[in-house]
């Protein structure tokens, strides 16, 4: 009887304490079933959006013609002239456009998932601290100077040499005291988008008319400038980004918890910093190079998967590069149809849903005092 | 080249020998010297800015002295790698929030780190045993910055716990635990003692120092006011004098404990020497 009473005072106690810690976004426990069930609807949605995005435009193919034209390519259907056109349309404009989209997709996804992870502050991302437009910086000269030491690469890797150099200064100027404060870190993007537009500006004013084309509309984001050799130039980037990424994981991880905490379970703090730092280089200036300034992605795939798959980076650089391809895949389905016969900037539209999130998340921020100074 | 290295004694996990460092022209430490012995818990107390924070992150080589040298098991802290060091010691800093939201278990396996993956198995008995010995086991797949001070707190010295290191550095670990909590914590760093660690606190709670301590190291404006075993150090002439308060050690009535107390008026008047 009294071990009765005391049970159920016990329940009776245990009960409110339950509800007044809210569960995390993610129940643990269900994390691991959450991952499968999340990459398996990214790879889904992936995979239609780019079917999608082939069948649609100015010339109109169906599911049937688009997996024909593919066999053709790898020999397993036999030659139809008749399809020469559908051939050209896929191989020539349409795959190679979708291709870089899921580069660039990627490598801003990883890029944010890194950034976030490097500062421990979900407000970090290339676009919004001044690293793409740092990228875009070198490769607007690259253009307007008419650089080509390296051939097809020089645009990629001249966009590399300023993003590394604009990402060292974001991170050696925004830490006080071995901590970024949010305040800090979205200052120091101000000073540093400022000055890199001031840059690109001058690129612009001392072009001639077709650069100075080229320049504008690939500043507001566009993938109208794909090509097999722009898909070329940027995969080993993201290859590399992406390998860089993985090997860190872990060690992002560890850094959660105080980079001298991090230093006491064995982390070297200052090289996990310096490989971070290139490889979100190597993602961003992948991404910049032909497709141009595409802001926020890195801000709301990562965070938006966090709260599904949890801040495991070993999961949530995998699942960011997934999420980030997606976003890309389907802004740029919207940029091509939504108006007939244009070609609207996919830069509008990541910047439409990411101006938003990223004031959301600031605000969370700032009121919960994590971060301000 | 120094003269040929004899093995320290054994006994002697841990040394600082005539640290100093200063900040601006601001001497935080000097000239401190102290042994932590192995299988023994060394207590740094001392009143607010003596530098007692700043002589553990030495300890720890999170910060390099500008003159004095720190030796573990004989040899220069410098001569570890960050993941050798990660092998030896481990340490609890008073800050123990999380950037994102890890579950409490997978804080603490992070204390793993340092040791090779393929003792995967082992690692998660370890982590097992180490939240349950911080009484963590309840909330251990709760997410860790939903936590409250104290629970963090638990959860941050499981993690020291699993890294499994032979010393074992703690700054404040009970300020904000409650009373049982405390216990419990002061307690295990005595367990680990005993099972051969060299364990350093810092604790401002003296009467915990008294009892909980093997050894008590007094820091006064960055140096070391007295040192030794808890009797001779914690007396109420020197505590008094060093505090600027009136603190009075008494012997307990029933079991002969010595209890620190803080002379203290009636209303809560400050009273003054």
């Amino acid at each position: 009887m009294s071990a009765d009473v005391r049970q159920t005072g016990v329940s009776g106690v245990d009960a409110p304490a339950e509800s007044i810690h809210p569960r995390s976004p993610a129940p643990p426990h269900h994390r691991a079933r959450r991952l499968a069930i999340t990459v398996a609807v990214l790879v889904i949605l992936l995979a239609a959006t780019v079917l999608g995005s082939a069948a649609v435009g100015q010339f109109p193919l169906t599911v049937a013609e688009i997996l024909a034209s593919i066999g053709r390519r790898l020999g397993l259907v036999s030659p139809d002239e008749s399809a020469r056109f559908a051939d050209g349309a896929l191989w020539n404009v349409r795959f190679p456009r979708i291709i870089l989209g899921i580069i660039v997709g990627a490598a801003l996804g990883i890029a944010g998932t890194l950034m976030q992870g490097m500062f421990g502050n979900p407000l970090a991302e290339p676009g919004v601290i001044g690293v793409s437009a740092g990228c875009a910086v070198g490769a607007c000269s690259a253009i307007v100077f008419n650089i080509t030491w390296l051939g097809e690469a020089t645009v990629p890797v001249a966009a590399f040499v300023f993003g590394l150099l604009t990402t060292f200064a974001v991170y050696f100027l925004s830490r006080s005291t071995g901590r970024t404060q949010i305040l800090t870190l979205v200052l120091t993007g101000i000073a540093i988008n400022a000055v890199a537009n001031a840059l690109i500006a001058l690129c612009v004013f001392l072009a001639d008319t077709a650069s100075r084309e080229q320049i504008v509309f690939w500043q507001l984001g566009s993938l109208n400038g794909a090509s097999w050799v722009a898909v070329g130039a940027t995969l080993p980037f993201l290859v590399l980004g992406t390998v860089g990424a993985l090997y860190s994981a872990r060690k992002l991880d560890l850094l959660a918890l105080g980079e001298r905490q991090a230093r006491h379970l064995g982390v070297n703090v200052e090289r996990l910093r310096i490989i971070a730092i290139i490889c979100v280089a190597i993602l961003t200036s992948a991404a910049v190079a032909y497709a141009g300034i595409i802001a926020f992605v890195g801000l709301i795939i990562p965070h938006l998967l966090r709260l599904i798959v949890g801040p495991s980076h070993r999961v949530l650089i995998p699942a960011s590069a997934l999420g980030g391809a997606l976003l890309i895949s389907l802004a740029d389905v919207l940029s091509r149809t939504l108006v007939p016969f244009a070609d609207l900037p996919i830069g509008m539209f990541t910047a439409l849903v990411g101006g938003p999130v990223f004031f959301l998340l600031m605000r969370r921020s700032l009121r919960s005092g994590s971060g301000l100074a | 080249m120094s003269a040929l290295k004899t093995p320290a004694l054994s006994s002697s996990a841990l040394d600082a020998h005539g640290v100093s460092f200063s900040v601006r022209g601001q001497a935080l430490l000097s000239g401190v010297d102290i042994t932590v012995a192995a299988g023994s818990v060394t207590a740094i107390i001392g009143p607010n800015g003596a530098g007692k924070s700043t002589l553990l992150g030495v300890l720890a080589g999170d910060i390099h002295p500008s003159a004095g040298t720190v030796t573990i098991a004989g040899q220069p802290l410098k001569s570890y790698s960050v993941a050798e060091l990660a092998r030896r010691r481990s340490v609890m800093l008073q800050q123990s929030a999380v950037a994102f939201a890890y579950t409490v278990r997978e804080v603490v396996t992070m204390g793993r780190a340092a040791w090779n993956r393929d003792a995967s198995l082992d690692d998660s008995v370890i982590v097992d045993r180490a939240l349950e010995q911080t009484d963590s086991t309840r909330f251990a797949s709760r997410d860790v910055t939903s936590l409250s001070g104290g629970e963090q707190a638990r959860a941050a010295l499981s993690r020291v716990i699993a890294q499994d290191a032979p010393i074992v550095l703690l700054d404040e670990p009970t300020a904000s635990l409650d009373i049982a909590h405390q216990e419990l914590v002061l307690g295990l760093a005595g367990s680990l003692a005993r099972a051969g660690g060299a364990v350093v606190i810092v604790l401002h709670d003296l009467d915990a120092a008294a009892t909980h301590a093997d050894h008590v190291v007094m820091l006064v404006d960055g140096r070391v006011a007295a040192a030794g075993a808890p009797a001779d150090v914690m007396t109420s002439e020197i505590l008094t004098e060093v505090y600027g308060h009136p603190i009075d050690v008494i012997e307990h009535p029933a079991t002969g404990r010595r209890l620190v107390v803080p002379g203290r008026t009636r209303r809560g008047a400050v009273q003054t020497l």
